[in-house]
Protein backbone atom coordinates (compact mmCIF):
# COMPACT_ATOMS: atom_id res chain seq x y z
CA UNK A 1 0.00 0.00 0.00
CA UNK A 2 1.63 3.44 -1.02
CA UNK A 3 -0.75 7.12 -1.40
CA UNK A 4 0.82 9.21 -3.97
CA UNK A 5 0.47 13.38 -3.91
CA UNK A 6 0.24 15.07 -7.12
CA UNK A 7 -0.44 18.34 -8.33
CA UNK A 8 -2.66 18.58 -10.79
CA UNK A 9 -0.69 20.18 -14.11
CA UNK A 10 -3.89 20.29 -16.57
CA UNK A 11 -4.95 23.64 -16.13
CA UNK A 12 -4.12 26.70 -13.45
CA UNK A 13 -6.47 25.27 -10.88
CA UNK A 14 -3.97 22.83 -9.47
CA UNK A 15 -5.99 20.50 -7.91
CA UNK A 16 -3.99 18.28 -5.27
CA UNK A 17 -5.05 14.49 -6.60
CA UNK A 18 -3.93 11.43 -4.10
CA UNK A 19 -3.46 8.44 -6.04
CA UNK A 20 -3.40 4.82 -3.63
CA UNK A 21 -1.32 2.38 -5.22
CA UNK A 22 -1.42 -1.54 -3.70
CA UNK A 23 1.72 -3.80 -3.15
CA UNK A 24 1.64 -4.80 -6.83
CA UNK A 25 1.65 -1.05 -7.73
CA UNK A 26 -1.76 -1.44 -9.17
CA UNK A 27 -4.12 1.84 -8.71
CA UNK A 28 -6.93 1.20 -6.15
CA UNK A 29 -8.28 4.70 -5.73
CA UNK A 30 -7.91 8.30 -7.29
CA UNK A 31 -9.35 11.19 -4.92
CA UNK A 32 -8.90 15.39 -5.40
CA UNK A 33 -9.28 15.85 -8.86
CA UNK A 34 -12.16 17.62 -10.18
CA UNK A 35 -12.51 16.64 -13.87
CA UNK A 36 -12.03 13.98 -16.07
CA UNK A 37 -9.21 15.45 -17.30
CA UNK A 38 -7.46 15.13 -13.72
CA UNK A 39 -8.42 11.97 -13.77
CA UNK A 40 -6.73 10.42 -16.40
CA UNK A 41 -3.75 12.89 -15.70
CA UNK A 42 -3.34 11.40 -11.88
CA UNK A 43 -3.60 7.59 -13.94
CA UNK A 44 -0.49 8.55 -16.29
CA UNK A 45 1.35 10.08 -13.72
CA UNK A 46 1.51 7.20 -12.06
CA UNK A 47 2.36 5.13 -14.70
CA UNK A 48 4.28 6.83 -16.94
CA UNK A 49 4.28 10.27 -16.77
CA UNK A 50 3.65 12.23 -19.95
CA UNK A 51 4.78 16.01 -21.09
CA UNK A 52 3.87 18.58 -23.57
CA UNK A 53 7.44 19.98 -24.44
CA UNK A 54 7.23 23.67 -25.72
CA UNK A 55 10.80 25.14 -27.04
CA UNK A 56 12.20 26.59 -30.29
CA UNK A 57 13.65 25.32 -33.03
CA UNK A 58 16.57 27.26 -34.83
CA UNK A 59 15.42 29.39 -38.21
CA UNK A 60 17.37 30.22 -41.12
CA UNK A 61 16.41 32.68 -43.60
CA UNK A 62 13.97 34.00 -41.40
CA UNK A 63 13.10 37.66 -40.19
CA UNK A 64 13.26 36.06 -36.98
CA UNK A 65 16.17 33.37 -35.46
CA UNK A 66 13.79 31.11 -33.68
CA UNK A 67 10.60 29.50 -34.29
CA UNK A 68 8.83 28.53 -31.01
CA UNK A 69 7.09 24.89 -30.97
CA UNK A 70 5.54 22.33 -29.55
CA UNK A 71 4.93 18.73 -29.01
CA UNK A 72 1.34 17.77 -30.80
CA UNK A 73 0.75 15.76 -27.37
CA UNK A 74 2.04 14.72 -24.50
CA UNK A 75 5.69 12.40 -24.97
CA UNK A 76 6.98 10.26 -22.20
CA UNK A 77 8.53 12.37 -19.80
CA UNK A 78 11.58 10.13 -19.58
CA UNK A 79 12.13 11.21 -23.65
CA UNK A 80 12.45 14.72 -22.57
CA UNK A 81 16.24 15.41 -22.37
CA UNK A 82 16.63 12.88 -25.45
CA UNK A 83 13.96 15.09 -27.87
CA UNK A 84 15.50 18.31 -26.69
CA UNK A 85 18.78 16.71 -27.81
CA UNK A 86 16.72 16.22 -31.46
CA UNK A 87 15.57 19.75 -31.91
CA UNK A 88 18.88 21.01 -30.62
CA UNK A 89 20.12 19.39 -33.62
CA UNK A 90 17.68 20.61 -35.84
CA UNK A 91 16.85 23.79 -38.05
CA UNK A 92 13.88 24.98 -40.36
CA UNK A 93 14.22 27.53 -43.60
CA UNK A 94 11.93 30.06 -43.62
CA UNK A 95 8.78 30.75 -44.32
CA UNK A 96 7.47 29.10 -41.43
CA UNK A 97 3.62 28.82 -40.98
CA UNK A 98 1.67 28.01 -37.44
CA UNK A 99 1.32 24.52 -36.67
CA UNK A 100 3.30 23.59 -39.68
CA UNK A 101 4.97 19.96 -39.17
CA UNK A 102 8.71 20.82 -38.63
CA UNK A 103 9.58 16.91 -36.95
CA UNK A 104 6.81 14.10 -36.90
CA UNK A 105 7.26 11.57 -35.11
CA UNK A 106 9.80 12.28 -32.89
CA UNK A 107 12.09 9.87 -31.39
CA UNK A 108 9.07 7.17 -32.01
CA UNK A 109 6.68 8.91 -29.39
CA UNK A 110 3.79 9.27 -31.99
CA UNK A 111 4.02 13.49 -31.13
CA UNK A 112 5.24 15.64 -34.11
CA UNK A 113 6.96 18.85 -33.53
CA UNK A 114 4.73 21.99 -34.16
CA UNK A 115 5.72 25.82 -35.19
CA UNK A 116 3.55 28.01 -32.37
CA UNK A 117 3.78 30.65 -34.60
CA UNK A 118 4.96 32.07 -38.01
CA UNK A 119 7.91 33.52 -39.23
CA UNK A 120 8.53 34.96 -42.50
CA UNK A 121 11.14 34.82 -45.11
CA UNK A 122 13.42 37.29 -45.25
CA UNK B 1 2.04 67.02 -38.75
CA UNK B 2 0.21 63.21 -39.37
CA UNK B 3 -3.59 63.42 -38.25
CA UNK B 4 -5.88 60.81 -37.49
CA UNK B 5 -8.84 60.60 -36.15
CA UNK B 6 -11.17 57.61 -34.77
CA UNK B 7 -14.02 56.99 -32.51
CA UNK B 8 -11.80 54.38 -30.05
CA UNK B 9 -7.85 54.77 -29.54
CA UNK B 10 -6.45 51.65 -27.78
CA UNK B 11 -2.87 52.04 -26.55
CA UNK B 12 -0.84 48.33 -26.60
CA UNK B 13 -1.91 45.35 -28.53
CA UNK B 14 -1.29 42.73 -25.89
CA UNK B 15 -4.20 40.43 -24.65
CA UNK B 16 -6.18 43.09 -23.25
CA UNK B 17 -5.90 45.91 -25.93
CA UNK B 18 -6.91 43.37 -28.08
CA UNK B 19 -9.88 42.05 -26.03
CA UNK B 20 -10.55 45.80 -25.87
CA UNK B 21 -10.12 46.38 -29.61
CA UNK B 22 -12.39 43.41 -30.46
CA UNK B 23 -15.35 44.12 -28.35
CA UNK B 24 -15.61 47.85 -29.43
CA UNK B 25 -15.18 47.06 -32.91
CA UNK B 26 -18.13 44.02 -33.16
CA UNK B 27 -20.29 47.39 -31.72
CA UNK B 28 -19.54 49.41 -34.93
CA UNK B 29 -17.37 51.59 -33.51
CA UNK B 30 -13.61 52.78 -35.49
CA UNK B 31 -11.27 51.35 -33.32
CA UNK B 32 -6.91 52.56 -33.90
CA UNK B 33 -4.49 50.13 -31.86
CA UNK B 34 -1.10 51.67 -31.22
CA UNK B 35 1.45 49.18 -30.49
CA UNK B 36 5.47 50.39 -29.73
CA UNK B 37 6.29 46.58 -31.00
CA UNK B 38 6.48 45.94 -34.55
CA UNK B 39 3.83 43.23 -33.73
CA UNK B 40 0.71 42.37 -31.93
CA UNK B 41 0.28 39.93 -28.40
CA UNK B 42 3.13 41.81 -26.07
CA UNK B 43 4.27 39.78 -23.91
CA UNK B 44 2.84 36.40 -25.10
CA UNK B 45 4.72 36.50 -27.70
CA UNK B 46 7.52 35.16 -26.11
CA UNK B 47 5.80 32.89 -23.14
CA UNK B 48 6.19 29.79 -25.66
CA UNK B 49 5.19 27.82 -23.04
CA UNK B 50 1.37 26.17 -22.49
CA UNK B 51 -1.30 26.41 -20.79
CA UNK B 52 -2.93 29.98 -22.00
CA UNK B 53 -6.56 30.07 -22.87
CA UNK B 54 -8.31 27.39 -20.92
CA UNK B 55 -10.93 30.14 -19.67
CA UNK B 56 -11.11 32.07 -22.75
CA UNK B 57 -10.89 29.50 -25.30
CA UNK B 58 -11.82 26.65 -23.52
CA UNK B 59 -8.33 25.47 -24.99
CA UNK B 60 -5.00 25.04 -23.96
CA UNK B 61 -2.56 27.29 -26.24
CA UNK B 62 1.12 28.45 -25.69
CA UNK B 63 1.49 32.24 -25.35
CA UNK B 64 2.58 32.79 -29.44
CA UNK B 65 -0.84 30.84 -30.58
CA UNK B 66 -3.17 32.66 -27.79
CA UNK B 67 -1.83 35.90 -29.00
CA UNK B 68 -2.57 34.67 -32.94
CA UNK B 69 -6.14 33.64 -32.23
CA UNK B 70 -6.62 37.10 -31.23
CA UNK B 71 -4.98 38.85 -33.37
CA UNK B 72 -7.10 37.06 -35.78
CA UNK B 73 -10.51 38.04 -34.58
CA UNK B 74 -9.14 41.82 -34.79
CA UNK B 75 -8.57 41.32 -38.68
CA UNK B 76 -12.42 40.09 -38.81
CA UNK B 77 -12.93 43.54 -37.68
CA UNK B 78 -11.91 45.57 -39.42
CA UNK B 79 -9.37 47.47 -36.58
CA UNK B 80 -6.47 49.64 -37.26
CA UNK B 81 -3.10 48.70 -36.07
CA UNK B 82 -0.55 51.37 -36.15
CA UNK B 83 3.16 49.19 -35.06
CA UNK B 84 6.25 51.22 -33.77
CA UNK B 85 4.57 53.95 -32.67
CA UNK B 86 5.30 55.13 -29.02
CA UNK B 87 3.07 57.28 -26.57
CA UNK B 88 4.78 60.50 -25.95
CA UNK B 89 1.90 62.39 -24.20
CA UNK B 90 -1.75 63.39 -24.35
CA UNK B 91 -3.82 66.16 -24.74
CA UNK B 92 -6.85 65.70 -22.19
CA UNK B 93 -8.60 68.91 -23.34
CA UNK B 94 -8.98 67.74 -26.79
CA UNK B 95 -9.18 64.26 -26.46
CA UNK B 96 -5.75 63.71 -28.62
CA UNK B 97 -2.86 61.45 -28.24
CA UNK B 98 0.63 62.41 -29.10
CA UNK B 99 2.95 59.35 -30.98
CA UNK B 100 6.44 58.94 -31.59
CA UNK B 101 6.85 56.90 -35.24
CA UNK B 102 9.17 56.32 -38.25
CA UNK B 103 6.96 58.75 -39.95
CA UNK B 104 7.46 61.32 -37.49
CA UNK B 105 5.28 63.14 -35.17
CA UNK B 106 1.50 61.10 -35.20
CA UNK B 107 -1.66 62.93 -33.52
CA UNK B 108 -4.88 60.40 -32.89
CA UNK B 109 -8.11 62.02 -31.94
CA UNK B 110 -10.49 59.90 -30.82
CA UNK B 111 -14.03 59.89 -28.74
CA UNK B 112 -12.53 57.67 -26.05
CA UNK B 113 -8.73 55.94 -24.91
CA UNK B 114 -8.07 52.68 -23.73
CA UNK B 115 -4.52 52.37 -21.66
CA UNK B 116 -3.50 48.42 -21.74
CA UNK B 117 0.41 49.16 -21.81
CA UNK B 118 0.53 46.20 -19.32
CA UNK B 119 3.54 45.72 -17.01
CA UNK B 120 7.22 46.19 -16.46
CA UNK B 121 9.57 43.90 -14.48
CA UNK B 122 10.91 44.96 -11.07
CA UNK B 123 14.54 46.17 -11.82
CA UNK B 124 17.80 44.85 -9.87
CA UNK B 125 18.36 48.06 -8.94
CA UNK B 126 15.16 48.22 -6.57
CA UNK B 127 16.00 45.28 -4.70
CA UNK B 128 18.72 46.97 -2.92
CA UNK B 129 21.47 44.44 -2.93
CA UNK B 130 25.38 44.62 -1.95
CA UNK B 131 28.36 43.55 -3.78
CA UNK B 132 29.59 44.30 -7.40
CA UNK B 133 27.82 45.67 -10.49
CA UNK B 134 28.20 43.08 -13.01
CA UNK B 135 26.91 41.65 -15.89
CA UNK B 136 24.98 38.21 -15.73
CA UNK B 137 22.22 39.63 -13.95
CA UNK B 138 18.87 39.50 -15.66
CA UNK B 139 15.20 40.10 -14.96
CA UNK B 140 12.99 36.66 -15.99
CA UNK B 141 11.51 38.49 -19.00
CA UNK B 142 14.64 39.44 -20.12
CA UNK B 143 16.44 36.15 -19.83
CA UNK B 144 12.92 34.79 -21.63
CA UNK B 145 12.79 37.00 -24.27
CA UNK B 146 17.11 36.34 -24.68
CA UNK B 147 16.42 32.62 -25.05
CA UNK B 148 13.16 32.18 -26.71
CA UNK B 149 13.23 35.09 -29.55
CA UNK B 150 16.79 35.88 -29.50
CA UNK B 151 18.33 32.48 -29.91
CA UNK B 152 21.11 33.65 -27.21
CA UNK B 153 21.35 32.21 -23.71
CA UNK B 154 21.86 34.01 -20.99
CA UNK B 155 24.91 32.10 -19.50
CA UNK B 156 25.77 28.34 -18.55
CA UNK B 157 25.16 28.09 -14.45
CA UNK B 158 22.30 30.04 -12.98
CA UNK B 159 20.60 30.98 -9.69
CA UNK B 160 16.65 32.23 -9.64
CA UNK B 161 16.01 34.38 -7.19
CA UNK B 162 11.97 34.71 -6.69
CA UNK B 163 9.50 31.92 -7.05
CA UNK B 164 6.71 33.72 -9.28
CA UNK B 165 5.30 32.02 -12.18
CA UNK B 166 7.72 33.51 -14.86
CA UNK B 167 10.86 32.34 -12.95
CA UNK B 168 9.80 28.76 -12.44
CA UNK B 169 9.27 28.71 -16.16
CA UNK B 170 12.54 30.46 -16.56
CA UNK B 171 14.22 27.32 -14.45
CA UNK B 172 12.87 24.71 -16.58
CA UNK B 173 13.85 26.53 -19.98
CA UNK B 174 17.03 27.31 -19.03
CA UNK B 175 17.26 24.06 -17.88
CA UNK B 176 16.29 22.49 -21.52
CA UNK B 177 18.60 24.65 -22.95
CA UNK B 178 21.36 22.98 -21.22
CA UNK B 179 22.06 26.07 -18.44
CA UNK B 180 22.13 24.30 -14.63
CA UNK B 181 20.13 25.90 -12.61
CA UNK B 182 21.30 25.55 -8.97
CA UNK B 183 18.17 26.64 -6.77
CA UNK B 184 15.67 29.23 -6.92
CA UNK B 185 14.92 31.30 -3.47
CA UNK B 186 11.98 32.52 -2.31
CA UNK B 187 12.19 35.29 0.50
CA UNK B 188 8.88 34.46 1.73
CA UNK B 189 7.87 30.95 3.63
CA UNK B 190 5.50 29.95 1.10
CA UNK B 191 5.97 29.66 -3.09
CA UNK B 192 5.22 32.63 -5.28
CA UNK B 193 3.64 30.85 -8.11
CA UNK B 194 1.05 28.46 -9.35
CA UNK B 195 1.16 24.82 -7.65
CA UNK B 196 1.39 23.54 -10.97
CA UNK B 197 4.61 24.97 -12.09
CA UNK B 198 6.49 23.99 -8.79
CA UNK B 199 5.79 20.45 -9.71
CA UNK B 200 6.57 20.50 -13.62
CA UNK B 201 9.31 22.83 -13.72
CA UNK B 202 11.03 22.15 -11.07
CA UNK B 203 10.44 18.74 -9.13
CA UNK B 204 10.60 17.39 -13.07
CA UNK B 205 14.02 18.30 -12.79
CA UNK B 206 15.42 18.27 -9.54
CA UNK B 207 15.46 21.90 -8.92
CA UNK B 208 16.01 23.01 -5.52
CA UNK B 209 13.16 25.57 -3.81
CA UNK B 210 14.92 27.30 -1.15
CA UNK B 211 12.12 29.36 0.91
CA UNK B 212 12.54 31.74 3.60
CA UNK B 213 15.66 32.41 1.55
CA UNK B 214 17.26 35.67 -0.35
CA UNK B 215 20.47 36.95 -2.01
CA UNK B 216 22.43 39.11 0.20
CA UNK B 217 25.17 39.56 -2.37
CA UNK B 218 26.36 39.41 -5.41
CA UNK B 219 30.29 39.25 -6.28
CA UNK B 220 32.30 39.00 -9.54
CA UNK B 221 34.79 40.85 -11.55
CA UNK B 222 32.98 42.10 -14.81
CA UNK B 223 31.07 39.26 -15.07
CA UNK B 224 28.82 38.01 -11.59
CA UNK B 225 30.94 34.92 -10.02
CA UNK B 226 29.38 34.43 -7.38
CA UNK B 227 26.09 34.87 -5.80
CA UNK B 228 25.46 34.78 -1.57
CA UNK B 229 22.27 33.41 -0.01
CA UNK B 230 21.12 33.91 3.21
CA UNK B 231 18.47 32.47 5.08
CA UNK B 232 15.74 34.90 6.48
CA UNK B 233 13.57 35.23 9.97
CA UNK B 234 9.10 35.60 10.17
CA UNK B 235 10.54 39.40 10.18
CA UNK B 236 12.48 39.17 7.19
CA UNK B 237 15.56 39.53 8.31
CA UNK B 238 18.75 37.99 7.94
CA UNK B 239 19.78 35.16 10.01
CA UNK B 240 23.26 35.34 10.53
CA UNK B 241 25.51 32.35 9.96
CA UNK B 242 23.16 30.89 7.28
CA UNK B 243 25.14 32.27 4.31
CA UNK B 244 25.59 30.09 1.32
CA UNK B 245 28.03 30.49 -1.60
CA UNK B 246 26.78 29.49 -4.76
CA UNK B 247 29.17 29.79 -8.04
CA UNK B 248 27.33 30.82 -10.93
CA UNK B 249 27.77 33.17 -13.66
CA UNK B 250 24.28 34.10 -13.95
CA UNK B 251 21.52 34.79 -11.76
CA UNK B 252 17.79 35.51 -12.85
CA UNK B 253 15.54 37.78 -11.03
CA UNK B 254 11.20 37.21 -11.21
CA UNK B 255 10.98 39.78 -8.36
CA UNK B 256 7.50 41.00 -9.01
CA UNK B 257 5.60 43.21 -11.83
CA UNK B 258 5.14 46.75 -11.67
CA UNK B 259 2.15 48.30 -13.76
CA UNK B 260 3.46 50.46 -16.79
CA UNK B 261 1.90 53.65 -15.84
CA UNK B 262 5.13 56.24 -16.40
CA UNK B 263 4.00 57.69 -19.60
CA UNK B 264 0.10 58.86 -17.92
CA UNK B 265 0.78 59.54 -14.85
CA UNK B 266 -0.05 62.51 -14.89
CA UNK B 267 -2.93 62.69 -16.30
CA UNK B 268 -5.18 60.18 -14.64
CA UNK B 269 -5.19 58.93 -11.26
CA UNK B 270 -2.87 55.65 -10.08
CA UNK B 271 -2.34 53.81 -7.09
CA UNK B 272 0.66 55.22 -5.00
CA UNK B 273 1.54 51.95 -3.64
CA UNK B 274 0.63 49.43 -6.00
CA UNK B 275 1.47 52.07 -9.31
CA UNK B 276 -1.78 50.56 -11.05
CA UNK B 277 -4.20 52.85 -13.16
CA UNK B 278 -7.28 53.53 -10.66
CA UNK B 279 -10.64 52.60 -12.34
CA UNK B 280 -13.89 51.27 -11.46
CA UNK B 281 -15.20 47.72 -11.95
CA UNK B 282 -16.52 49.00 -15.96
CA UNK B 283 -12.28 50.26 -16.12
CA UNK B 284 -13.24 53.63 -16.33
CA UNK B 285 -10.61 56.22 -14.74
CA UNK B 286 -11.20 59.32 -13.60
CA UNK B 287 -11.43 60.75 -16.67
CA UNK B 288 -14.61 59.97 -18.12
CA UNK B 289 -13.51 59.64 -21.71
CA UNK B 290 -10.52 57.03 -20.35
CA UNK B 291 -10.29 53.35 -19.89
CA UNK B 292 -7.49 51.36 -18.44
CA UNK B 293 -7.15 47.21 -18.36
CA UNK B 294 -4.68 44.56 -17.56
CA UNK B 295 -1.96 44.65 -15.59
CA UNK B 296 -1.45 48.23 -15.74
CA UNK B 297 -4.33 48.07 -13.91
CA UNK B 298 -3.46 45.07 -11.28
CA UNK B 299 -1.34 42.27 -12.10
CA UNK B 300 -3.35 39.01 -12.99
CA UNK B 301 -2.35 35.42 -13.52
CA UNK B 302 -3.83 34.35 -15.95
CA UNK B 303 -4.29 36.18 -19.64
CA UNK B 304 -7.98 35.16 -20.04
CA UNK B 305 -8.62 37.05 -16.82
CA UNK B 306 -6.72 40.07 -18.75
CA UNK B 307 -8.54 39.78 -21.75
CA UNK B 308 -12.09 39.69 -19.93
CA UNK B 309 -11.16 42.63 -18.41
CA UNK B 310 -10.24 44.21 -22.01
CA UNK B 311 -13.31 43.22 -23.33
CA UNK B 312 -14.71 45.29 -20.40
CA UNK B 313 -13.12 48.28 -21.17
CA UNK B 314 -13.98 48.16 -25.13
CA UNK B 315 -17.64 47.76 -23.94
CA UNK B 316 -17.46 50.48 -21.36
CA UNK B 317 -15.63 52.52 -23.92
CA UNK B 318 -18.60 51.94 -26.24
CA UNK B 319 -21.39 52.97 -23.95
CA UNK B 320 -19.54 56.10 -23.14
CA UNK B 321 -19.61 56.79 -26.81
CA UNK B 322 -23.29 55.96 -27.52
CA UNK B 323 -24.84 56.86 -24.44
CA UNK B 324 -21.95 59.98 -22.73
CA UNK B 325 -23.43 58.67 -19.36
CA UNK B 326 -21.03 58.83 -16.53
CA UNK B 327 -22.96 57.24 -13.57
CA UNK B 328 -22.36 57.07 -10.36
CA UNK B 329 -19.62 54.96 -8.76
CA UNK B 330 -18.84 54.19 -5.18
CA UNK B 331 -15.81 52.70 -3.21
CA UNK B 332 -14.55 49.21 -3.26
CA UNK B 333 -12.86 48.71 0.19
CA UNK B 334 -10.03 46.12 1.04
CA UNK B 335 -11.05 44.80 4.23
CA UNK B 336 -8.99 41.88 6.65
CA UNK B 337 -7.24 39.30 4.32
CA UNK B 338 -7.02 40.82 0.96
CA UNK B 339 -4.36 42.06 -0.94
CA UNK B 340 -5.03 43.32 -4.48
CA UNK B 341 -8.18 43.55 -6.18
CA UNK B 342 -8.67 44.61 -9.63
CA UNK B 343 -11.34 47.59 -9.07
CA UNK B 344 -11.97 50.43 -6.69
CA UNK B 345 -15.03 51.94 -7.12
CA UNK B 346 -18.41 49.92 -8.15
CA UNK B 347 -21.03 51.74 -10.65
CA UNK B 348 -24.54 51.39 -9.80
CA UNK B 349 -26.55 49.63 -11.75
CA UNK B 350 -23.76 47.08 -13.32
CA UNK B 351 -22.76 43.58 -12.67
CA UNK B 352 -19.37 43.46 -10.74
CA UNK B 353 -16.61 40.79 -11.59
CA UNK B 354 -14.15 41.13 -9.21
CA UNK B 355 -10.78 39.94 -9.23
CA UNK B 356 -8.78 39.34 -5.67
CA UNK B 357 -5.29 38.63 -4.34
CA UNK B 358 -5.26 37.35 -0.93
CA UNK B 359 -2.26 38.69 1.52
CA UNK B 360 -1.21 36.01 3.41
CA UNK B 361 -2.23 32.12 2.90
CA UNK B 362 -5.43 30.88 4.25
CA UNK B 363 -6.08 27.21 5.19
CA UNK B 364 -9.75 27.69 5.56
CA UNK B 365 -11.41 31.06 5.26
CA UNK B 366 -14.14 32.48 2.75
CA UNK B 367 -14.55 35.82 0.99
CA UNK B 368 -17.18 37.92 2.11
CA UNK B 369 -18.39 41.20 0.20
CA UNK B 370 -20.44 43.31 2.06
CA UNK B 371 -22.10 46.98 2.90
CA UNK B 372 -22.52 48.05 6.06
CA UNK B 373 -23.39 44.87 7.61
CA UNK B 374 -25.74 43.34 4.31
CA UNK B 375 -23.85 40.47 2.66
CA UNK B 376 -23.85 40.86 -0.60
CA UNK B 377 -21.97 37.54 -1.55
CA UNK B 378 -20.24 34.97 0.43
CA UNK B 379 -18.14 32.53 -1.04
CA UNK B 380 -17.60 28.29 -0.34
CA UNK B 381 -15.15 27.73 2.28
CA UNK B 382 -12.11 26.89 0.63
CA UNK B 383 -8.24 27.80 0.86
CA UNK B 384 -6.78 30.63 -0.64
CA UNK B 385 -2.81 31.59 -1.21
CA UNK B 386 -1.57 34.83 -2.72
CA UNK B 387 -0.14 33.27 -6.18
CA UNK B 388 -3.95 32.28 -6.80
CA UNK B 389 -6.43 34.62 -7.75
CA UNK B 390 -10.07 34.28 -7.33
CA UNK B 391 -12.19 35.62 -9.37
CA UNK B 392 -16.58 36.36 -8.18
CA UNK B 393 -19.16 37.46 -10.75
CA UNK B 394 -22.15 39.25 -8.77
CA UNK B 395 -25.37 40.29 -10.52
CA UNK B 396 -26.25 43.69 -10.24
CA UNK B 397 -29.74 43.09 -8.63
CA UNK B 398 -28.07 40.73 -5.77
CA UNK B 399 -26.09 44.43 -4.55
CA UNK B 400 -28.10 46.10 -2.12
CA UNK B 401 -28.34 50.05 -2.41
CA UNK B 402 -27.11 50.41 0.81
CA UNK B 403 -23.53 50.57 -0.03
CA UNK B 404 -24.45 54.06 -1.49
CA UNK B 405 -24.50 54.98 2.09
CA UNK B 406 -20.98 53.78 2.79
CA UNK B 407 -19.54 51.54 1.03
CA UNK B 408 -18.63 48.03 -0.42
CA UNK B 409 -15.81 45.97 1.27
CA UNK B 410 -14.43 42.84 0.65
CA UNK B 411 -12.89 40.40 2.98
CA UNK B 412 -11.84 37.60 3.74
CA UNK B 413 -12.53 35.37 6.72
CA UNK B 414 -10.80 33.06 8.44
CA UNK B 415 -12.68 29.66 9.54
Amino acid sequence: MKDVDMVCIQCPMGCKIKVSLDDDEKVTEISGYTCKSGKDYALQEVTDPHRVITTSIKVIGGNLPLVSVKTSKPVPKRLVLEIMDIIKNSQVHAPVELNQIIISNIAETGSDILATKSVEKL
Amino acid sequence: MNRLETDILVIGAGAAGMGAAICAANSGVSVIVVERNPDAGGILNQCIHNGFGLHYFKKEFTGPEFAYQLYSKTKESGIQFLFNHFLLQLDLKNKTAIFASEEGIKLIACKALIYTAGARERPFGSLLIPGDRVSGIFTAGVAQRLTNIENRLPGTKALILGSGDIGLIMARRLTLEGVEVVAVCERMPYPGGLARNIDQCLKDFGIPLLLSTTVTEVRGDGRLREVITSSLDENYNIIEGTQRSWSVDTLVLSVGLVPSTTPIMDYFSIDGKSRGVIVDNCMRTDKDWIFSAGNCVIIYDLVDYVTYQGEMAGRSAVNYIKNGNNPARYPIKKGNGVGVINCSYYVENSDLELYIRVNKPKEKAKLVVRSDNTIIYEGKPSAFIPSEMVRVKIKAEKIDDSFKKSSLVTEIIDL
